[in-house]
């Protein structure tokens, strides 16, 4: 480009003019704010949130308390406490998981045996309270399908 | 009643014109912030704030309350009286600018013979309350926004001079309601071009600094100065400020309108129909519907600038000023005059 050139470019404002067209473009999008309590964005497949224990189709639970998650969990955040059955079956009497601590990397999920241990899309995970988001394995535990049949 | 009778009760008429104007200005002006947070928004396809009351029209309404409840603080070691004061100056002087500016018909609080002089000395006052707020503050963030604001005002201040003078010849007349007068078939933008342009884009962009904005928002300059002036001020003091500046904006985009867009007045010969009709009051708000389009519309521009443009730096500020407008603006205006005398002498029509 010449002296002249660099000239009517300065001259004309040529290079703001460009600026301003390019935001003016976008303004013209659509804006990309998510207004979130009203509209939620689709989680992925494998998004790693809230922990649930799942059960077998029968409604009994899939967690034998090995303690296999506890061990790999790098944030300690999962403590368990076996116990046996009438009929000698191992079970978590005990389940739980601290959210103050867990990191969510998806490790306990990795480790169990019988993947009774999943993680879900909800990240909503706030709470008034510090103990409430120490998470027995009553609020971890998928509704038992036979107790559910009963309620409705 | 007697036309004495009328003149008995002139101050009352004057006194609610005046508290008409003022309270709609202050209410454009709180609008005005909400205008830009959504317009910057759009700009960065974001959506802005919406949440208070329906499109977030109620926002400004809840800033103002939450400025009230805020703490007052005053840093230990201000001049306090210059530190109180500041804030009143930069407002009052903003409140005072808009007294000469004819919004419609009739609509103006003094229109008196030097309006365009007045306009200039008022509007340079006003940096007395940024420069009183830096010095008092005692703050070197503080000190060195008001410094460049005093040397970019007077820098600036030149090149909207010989805007103005380019205004007064065209027009023939320091008065503001004369000016627009002058304008009703062509306005001064298209006047003798592109010479009225010119004019029109020195004189824009000399208020662009004038009125601290960016690219030219020195004494603010967030990433330089933290916030500039005004760092050390809180609650409503620091309110002060924010009315000042955006009521400045919407000053600035006044003054602009009345001296080059025709002020109240509708382009392509339509001003000639409004005049027509005899309704007073359908006159009045078409003619203040149309002014405040106008202003919208500038006021507009001033965000898409500001979104668009980064700050320039100190040197190129002055350099843009002393080397660039100054000569420019005295060029047009002898272009102009020399257009105008051969118009005259060879009795080219108007």
């Amino acid at each position: 480009m010449g002296a002249l050139g660099r000239f009517l470019r300065s001259v004309t404002l040529w290079d703001i003019w460009k600026g301003l067209a390019l935001t003016m473009r976008h303004a013209l999008r659509k804006p990309v704010t998510l207004r979130y309590p009203e509209q939620r964005r689709e989680v992925a497949e494998r998004f790693r949130g809230r922990h649930r224990l799942r059960r077998w189709d029968d409604g009994s639970e899939r967690c034998v308390a090995c303690g296999m998650c506890a061990a790999v969990c790098p944030a300690a955040a999962i403590y368990i406490e076996p116990g046996e059955t009438q009929y000698g079956e191992r079970f978590a009497k005990v389940y739980e998981v601290n959210a103050m601590r867990c990191v969510y990397c998806g490790f306990c999920v990795e480790a169990c045996p019988y993947d009774a241990i999943v993680m879900t899309g909800d990240y909503e995970m706030a709470e008034y309270n510090k103990a409430d988001l120490l998470w027995d394995k009553d609020r971890l535990t998928e509704p038992d399908p036979a107790a559910r049949a009963q309620e409705s | 009643m007697t036309a004495s009778g009328v003149e008995q009760f002139s101050w009352l008429i004057f006194a609610f014109k005046m508290l008409l104007i003022f309270a709609g200005f202050l209410t454009v002006t709180a609008y005005n912030t909400l205008y830009e947070r959504r317009v910057a928004a759009a700009l960065q396809q974001r959506v802005g704030p919406n949440r208070v009351g329906p499109l977030g029209l109620l926002q400004p309404i809840a800033d103002g309350v939450k400025l009230i409840f805020k703490e007052d603080l005053t840093p230990a070691m201000v001049d306090r009286f210059l530190y109180f004061l500041a804030p009143s100056i930069t407002m009052s002087c903003t409140l005072a600018i808009i007294a000469v500016i004819p919004f419609t018909e009739n609509a103006v609080i003094a229109d008196f013979n030097v309006g365009l002089l007045y306009l200039l000395a008022v509007s340079s006052l006003a940096v007395y309350g940024i420069v009183l707020a830096g010095w008092s503050s005692n703050s070197k963030y503080s000190l060195l926004g008001g410094l460049r604001s005093s040397a970019q005002m007077i820098s600036y201040e030149l090149a909207i001079g010989l805007s103005v003078a380019l205004v007064v010849m065209l027009s023939g007349s320091f008065n503001l309601s004369q000016v627009i007068a002058e304008q009703q078939v062509h306005w001064n933008l298209w006047k003798y071009p592109p010479l009225g342009l010119i004019g029109f884009f020195v004189f824009y962009i000399a208020m662009l600094a004038e009125t601290n904005r960016a690219p030219f928002d020195f004494p603010e300059a967030e990433q330089e100065l933290v916030a500039g002036f005004h760092t050390e001020y809180s609650a409503m003091k620091f309110a002060g400020f924010y009315i000042g500046e955006y009521g400045n904006m919407v000053a600035a985009a006044s003054i602009t309108a009345v001296l080059f867009l025709g002020g109240y007045q509708l382009p392509l010969g339509l001003q000639a129909k409004v005049a027509a009709i005899d309704a007073y009051w359908v006159r009045m708000l078409i003619g203040l519907a149309v002014m405040l389009t106008k202003v919208a519309v500038l006021i507009f521009t001033y965000f898409w600038v500001r979104w668009t443009l980064p700050r320039y730096r100190y040197d190129q500020l002055m350099e843009l000023g002393w080397k660039r407008f100054v000569p420019i603006g005295l060029a047009n205006l002898m272009l102009t005059a020399i257009y105008m005398l051969a118009w005259q002498r060879l009795g080219w029509g108007a």
